[in-house]
């Protein structure tokens, strides 16, 4: 290394000494006491090929630290440790002051946040606002001006205004988040709500009729169940379709909560059609099911343990009303209970048998019995599900069937249960969410479509009804949407189920007739608006957010801008507020507060007294810190722990106040809704399984692949997908199992055609043990590229369908679809 | 000289390349240039049963391989200038870019495909475990991101002290460099029910 250490001073330290000085007088006064015992501290190096190139793994400067966060997956959210040199971000470190050792806390990000700065300066970021001039969805833009774009969309504003009213208001917006727009629309009059998720919209209803709500703490809200830490004070865990290895997949996420149980010799047991980086090494924990029956195999463990009376009779008796005929509500048909569904005396007459599962299901029948047994011959056994299962046209009742294994063993309210529902995040608040935001006041239009119904509410809004499409808050639109706001809203182009048929009516300039895009890199969903406004990176200004972990740490992150806004990209809460005044609504919209000033009343607020231990820093200590890791230890958070320990005092928000195992809300919807989808929307008052439209009862010659996908490891909605080094590293490719390769003549590495009748995609092909027979799969929101008919980008909505489930109308968007598939 | 190395958990390992993308970020590579790599082995069957269901016998698990700092280093060995050298206090095998001609002797000799050439500066490029990190008293970045924590590092007799003398398993080919390297098993490995020989690399174009 004698050159390295000869060349001991870089380019860089020669232009800035300064830093150099300062790195060196740190070194030396921190004693520089070696770790490893090796050399006395170096301040960096410089290595030069013989022609005087910079070999670029140099080591950086620390440059000046500035705390940002990562915050784009929707359920964790990390924070980053940035280092930035001459105004831009160099590189970026984790949470080098936790505790390093495994099953300590340390806040490790993933790849994607470990990428950012390629992110935030990307060539291809928006750089000013754009005004459209080819046709919607050609992607043909001109430069405008600030004042032009905001002129436009206010006259478009106050004309949408007084010819439709409010109701013709809609915001896209990533998540759940709250967004300035928001505020500015509730002060005009409000927009059209939507419910639930595209996410969660299945579970979040199923949870609410099955388990209900705390009317004090709403814990099961949203369909999430305790925190999965809650897990190490169990016996044994079993997971329905939970990706985390993918999707929670940071130091302090579910994955690591899961991880943690098994070296404490917790076993653990994942059901789901492939092999999920979370049972990485450890395949026996494996149990596969086809995609859409987790019912069925739910319904089938249920069986057993109820054949074999291992139900737990007094929790039964105490906690839930339905489950057999001593339990029923009065007036409710005879052999309609959910023992009844389950033992064959009732409904369709089958006794739901491991045998009658099997093919169903796709698992043996002996591994059913195994799961059965591993469930209930558990002191404790922690339940929960992803939301894979319920991203289905029958995830409700997959939702719910699940849910019901931890009610009949009583698996509920105690340390190491969850409710069979979703890992829960542990968060501090802000504003109801984990987001930074302004608040956005009360919307003053009270009707709601579902999430997936946005399409439908452009397309035919004036059609949908209370009964039909379970438009809440009124009997029905009066209105279809016709000036709609995408924010951050890649996933509007790319979580929304069949994205051809979605196109068509968005092109349609008389269905939504004003569309205003707002974001930070070109998606999907941009090239279909009219006007396009480019926004801050998160990183570029003040930027709050709660750390969301599996369960075993508080934080939070007061991310400071780690450079000057670039272009003309601006904060949107200032651009909203130059539109407000358009509105003549500015000072209403600001109330003469800067966006600094919003932080700090929500954080002081909201998120400082929701710190359990009453020890989060102040906002000004806050922002000295950058980041705050909670020192106290968390406790998991036990859903339902206040109804199990007092139902009377604590009833849920069920009719009944109980756990519903058997639902009159739900057989008044079966007998007074009219369904989409006919016979094939099935609804029972009890939790069951029914076959749902393209799964595998619908196999055929044409079409015999179950199509179904999980999160990509690599981005979110698209986002981060312009960041080579992440494509580079983990390839879009669609798994199928050798079995399915081999007639086809598939090899991996292959580039495919994926079809079906609505549309079709090219793809690579990674041929795989880790999926099973039968069924194709892929990372979804992989950017859509479209060429000649064929979506080149290996987008999966463009594949998928939008049979809507039967209560919560919410699309499936990750199965219900069948495909082909061959070489290309 | 202490010779230093890594030590890795198969069984920890979530295969999410965290490692190589931190290892990027701060050696600043671009998409070409791996200094860690993330191979997805893989394999197994399905059988149909008589019930309409499927027994299998599928496995998979991941290996996060870097250079391995070897004692008898094929790079080092082959070496026509002496640019790629042990450094005498740590044993973490390092080039020196002034002195290499891009031969690509190294490259074509390491059995881990360390070190790669860099065709636009003409040189080659490798892990030299984080050098000047570990000279501070630092970790490889690498090992610090790991979010389950299944890469650690340290003077490879310790290492082996605590986590025994593994350091092949499929797809590493049996060493003849003598790797500072050591692998901790998983259940896919050690089972019975998974035939490790019917595995494959799933991801071939991900670890250039």
């Amino acid at each position: 290394m004698s050159n390295a250490q000869g060349n001991a001073i870089s380019r860089r330290s020669f232009v800035k000494n300064t830093a150099v000085a300062t790195l060196a007088a740190t070194a030396a006064a921190g004693g520089a006491s070696s770790l490893f015992g090796c050399a006395p501290k170096q301040v960096e190096e410089q290595q030069t090929t013989a022609t005087g190139q910079v070999v670029a793994n140099e080591i950086p400067e620390e440059g000046k630290i500035v705390w940002q966060s990562c915050c784009h997956c929707g359920f964790t959210a990390c924070p980053i440790k940035c280092h930035v040199i001459d105004g831009t971000v160099r590189w970026i470190d984790n949470d080098t002051d936790g505790d390093p050792e495994f099953g300590g806390v340390a806040f490790r990000p993933c790849l994607k946040a470990r990428s950012i700065r390629k992110w935030i300066n990307s060539p291809e970021r928006l750089k000013y606002p754009m005004k459209r001039v080819g046709k919607r969805g050609s992607g043909e833009f001109e430069r405008i001006s600030w004042d032009e774009a905001l002129d436009i969309i206010a006259e478009k504003w106050q004309y949408t205004l007084d010819t439709y009213g409010p109701e013709a208001f809609y915001v896209c917006a990533t998540g759940t988040r709250n967004y300035p727009i928001q505020r500015l629309m509730n002060l005009t009059g409000g927009y059209l709500g939507t419910y639930g998720s595209e996410s969660n919209g299945q579970i979040n209803q199923a949870a609410t009729y099955l388990l209900g709500m705390d009317p004090v703490t709403f814990d099961c809200g949203g369909g999430l169940g305790s925190t999965t830490s809650a897990i190490k004070d169990a016996d044994c865990g079993v997971f329905f379709g939970c990706g985390s290895g993918e999707s929670r997949m940071c130091g302090m996420g579910e994955v690591y909560e899961a991880a943690k149980a098994r070296e404490a010799g917790i076993p653990l047991a994942f059901i789901d059609y492939r092999l999920g980086e979370g049972s990485s090494g450890n395949p026996d924990e494996w149990f596969p099911i086809y995609p859409g029956t987790d019912a069925a195999l739910a319904s089938a463990i249920a069986y057993v343990i109820i054949s074999e009376g291992k139900h737990d009779k007094e929790f039964l008796g105490k906690y839930a009303v339905g489950f057999d005929a001593d339990t029923m509500p009065e007036g409710a048909p005879a052999n309609s209970s959910y023992m009844d569904y389950i033992m064959g005396t009732g409904y369709d007459m089958i006794p739901k048998t491991p045998q009658w599962a099997a093919p169903i299901c796709g698992l043996p029948s002996e591994r059913i019995e195994y799961l059965a047994h591993f469930i209930a011959d558990a002191d404790t056994c922690y339940i929960t599900q992803g939301y894979g299962p319920q991203r289905h046209h029958n995830g409700e009742w997959s939702a719910m069937a699940i849910a019901a294994l931890a009610v009949i063993t009583g698996n509920i309210g105690r340390p190491g249960t969850c409710p069979g529902l979703n890992g829960k995040g542990m968060q501090l608040e802000f504003d109801g969410g984990m987001w930074n935001s302004v608040p956005i006041g009360t919307n003053p239009v009270k009707k709601q479509i579902s999430i997936s119904g946005r399409f439908n509410a452009i397309d035919h809004g004036p059609e949908m009804t209370a009964l039909t499409d379970n438009v809440k808050g009124g009997d029905k639109l009066n209105v279809g949407i016709k000036l709609m706001f995408l924010y951050e809203a890649g996933s509007f182009g790319n979580s929304s189920s069949d994205l051809n048929w979605a196109a068509t009516i968005l092109e349609d300039e008389s269905k939504c007739e004003f569309i205003v895009g707002s974001d930070v890199i070109m998606s999907t969903s941009l090239p279909y608006c009219d006007i396009i406004l480019p926004d801050l990176m998160y990183q570029e200004r003040m930027n709050f957010v709660s750390t969301v972990t599996g369960g075993s740490a508080y934080g939070f992150v007061f991310g400071r801008p780690v450079q000057e806004p670039q272009f003309e990209c601006r904060l949107s809460y200032d651009w909203c507020a130059d539109l407000a005044e358009r509105l003549g609504l500015r000072d209403e919209f600001t109330e003469g507060k800067t966006w600094e000033e919003w932080m700090k009343i929500r954080y002081e607020e909201e998120s400082r007294p929701s710190a359990p231990h009453g020890n989060a820093p102040s906002f000004e200590e806050g922002l000295e810190m950058g980041f705050w890791r909670d020192p106290e230890p968390a406790e998991p958070i036990i859903a339902m722990d206040r109804f199990v320990a007092d139902p009377v005092a604590n009833p849920r928000t069920t009719p009944s106040g109980k756990i519903e195992l058997y639902s009159e809300q739900l057989a008044t919807i079966r007998d007074t809704w009219t369904f989409a989808n006919g016979d094939r929307d099935v609804v029972r008052p009890v939790p069951s399984y029914f076959p749902e439209i393209e799964g595998v009862a619908d196999v055929n010659d044409t079409y015999p692949l179950l199509f179904a996908t999980w999160k990509a490891k690599n981005q979110f909605h698209s986002r981060y997908q312009v960041i080579e080094e992440l494509q580079q590293a983990c390839q879009h490719c669609l798994w199928i199992n050798p079995i399915d390769a081999e007639p086809r003549g598939i090899q991996n590495g292959d580039e495919l055609r994926v079809f079906n009748d609505r549309g079709e995609v090219r793809i690579m092909a990674r041929v795989t043990a880790r999926i099973m027979p039968g069924v194709v799969g892929m990372p979804h929101a992989h950017r859509r590229q479209m060429e000649n008919g064929v979506d080149v980008g290996a987008n999966a909505n463009t594949l998928t369908s939008h049979h809507w489930s039967p209560i919560s109308k919410n699309c499936p968007s990750t199965g219900s679809t069948l495909v082909q598939a061959e070489k290309a | 000289m202490t010779q230093y190395g890594f030590y890795f958990d198969t069984s920890r390992c979530t295969g999410c390349k965290t490692c190589e993308l931190v290892c990027k970020d701060y050696h600043d590579l671009g998409p070409d240039i791996l200094f860690r790599r993330i191979y997805d082995y893989e394999g197994g069957s399905w059988i149909k049963t008589d019930e309409g269901a499927w027994e299998k016998t599928a496995f998979n698990y991941h290996l996060s391989i870097s250079c391995n700092h070897c004692d008898d280093p094929a790079c080092v060995n082959n070496c026509p200038t002496g640019a790629m050298q042990k450094d005498d206090e740590t044993g973490l095998v390092n080039l020196d870019p002034a002195a290499c001609t891009g031969c690509e002797m190294c490259v074509k000799t390491c059995p881990y495909l360390a070190p790669r050439f860099d065709e636009t500066m003409g040189v080659a490029r490798k892990c030299d475990g984080c050098l000047a990190r570990v000279r501070n008293g630092e970790e490889p970045m690498c090992v610090g991101s790991c979010p389950l924590r299944a890469l650690e590092f340290g003077p490879i007799e310790e290492l082996r002290e605590k986590y025994g003398d593994v350091c092949q398993v499929p797809p590493l080919l049996e060493p003849t460099t003598k790797p500072n390297l050591v692998i901790g098993t998983c259940q896919a490995i050690d089972s019975d029910t998974y035939n490790l020989d019917e595995g494959y690399v799933a991801n071939p174009l991900e670890v250039i």
